[in-house]
């Protein structure tokens, strides 16, 4: 078996590689897709130290599966909003959006 | 043995491909680097026993959103992005900003780890999962389908066309 540990080392490596795209790529749509990124290894942190638990990965998986669908509507009411900011802005990045700037 | 090679493997796919998704320039592209790292991660899932999960991982975030990535990329064709956007100087600040927070997150991972059970238990199998969600999880179950049911109506009532 896989030790647990090279599990969460992946998914902490994914997740900060994620980070650095969330934060430095200027496209809506990159961002989401970012974040969807972040989401996966966060369930594969969970379901590795799930795993190891005396319930054989239950509670890892329960928790997972939440978080799989409440990623899936992020990313759905996410792109909705995209393609609202484009249809009246011609355009969706984060240099754009600026509205609530003091 | 083989889970170990297996696991590098993927490891390898996954890390590779978020680091193109993130470079590549064309979004399309940049969608399909995404897929393949779900995918990837699909395996991982799979090798930690999560049959369902690693099923779920293939139907919804590979399957089902980036096919709406495609649309939305197609709907809304974005500019290809300038090299120069991708290495600016907001791109040194978050550079900064990843290194200072994985120092403390690793940190608390491995003490997390090092206080994790070794004994191996017999994996939980879907049957246990769906006796469990329709049991002591059936309430955050029920929410989860409200959750997406308001999702759903919120991204119809944003992307519909105005009168």
């Amino acid at each position: 078996m896989v030790p647990p540990l090279y599990f969460i080392v992946l998914g902490a490596v994914v997740f900060l590689i994620a980070t650095l795209g969330f934060l430095t790529r200027r496209s809506l749509i990159q961002a989401l897709m970012c974040l969807e990124l972040m989401t996966s290894a966060v369930v594969l942190t969970f379901l590795a130290v799930g795993r190891t638990m005396p319930d054989g990965g239950l509670q890892g998986m329960a928790l997972a599966t939440f978080l799989i669908v409440i990623g899936a509507a992020e990313v759905g009411m996410g792109l909705a909003i995209v393609m609202l900011y484009f249809r009246r802005h011609g355009d969706a990045t984060t240099d754009d959006i600026d509205l609530l700037r003091g | 043995m083989t889970g170990l090679v297996v696991f590098f493997a993927v490891a390898g796919v996954i890390v590779a491909s978020s680091v193109a998704m993130l470079v590549s320039r064309d979004f399309v592209r940049s969608v399909l680097f995404l897929l393949l790292a779900l995918c990837s991660f699909s395996a991982l899932y799979a090798l930690l026993d999560a049959t369902f999960l690693a099923l779920l991982q293939l139907f919804l975030p590979a399957g089902a959103v980036t096919v709406v990535l495609v649309f939305v990329v197609m709907l809304t064709r974005p500019k290809v992005a300038d090299y120069r956007t991708l290495l600016q100087r907001q791109t040194l600040y978050a550079a900064a900003a990843v290194v200072a927070v994985s120092a403390p997150l690793l940190d608390a991972l491995m003490r997390m780890v090092a206080t994790l059970p070794t004994t191996v238990t017999p994996a939980a199998s879907t049957r246990d999962l769906a006796i469990a969600l329709m049991g002591p999880y059936a309430a955050p179950f029920e929410l989860a389908s409200v959750v997406l049911l308001a999702a759903l109506v919120g991204a119809i009532y944003l992307a519909r066309e105005a009168e």
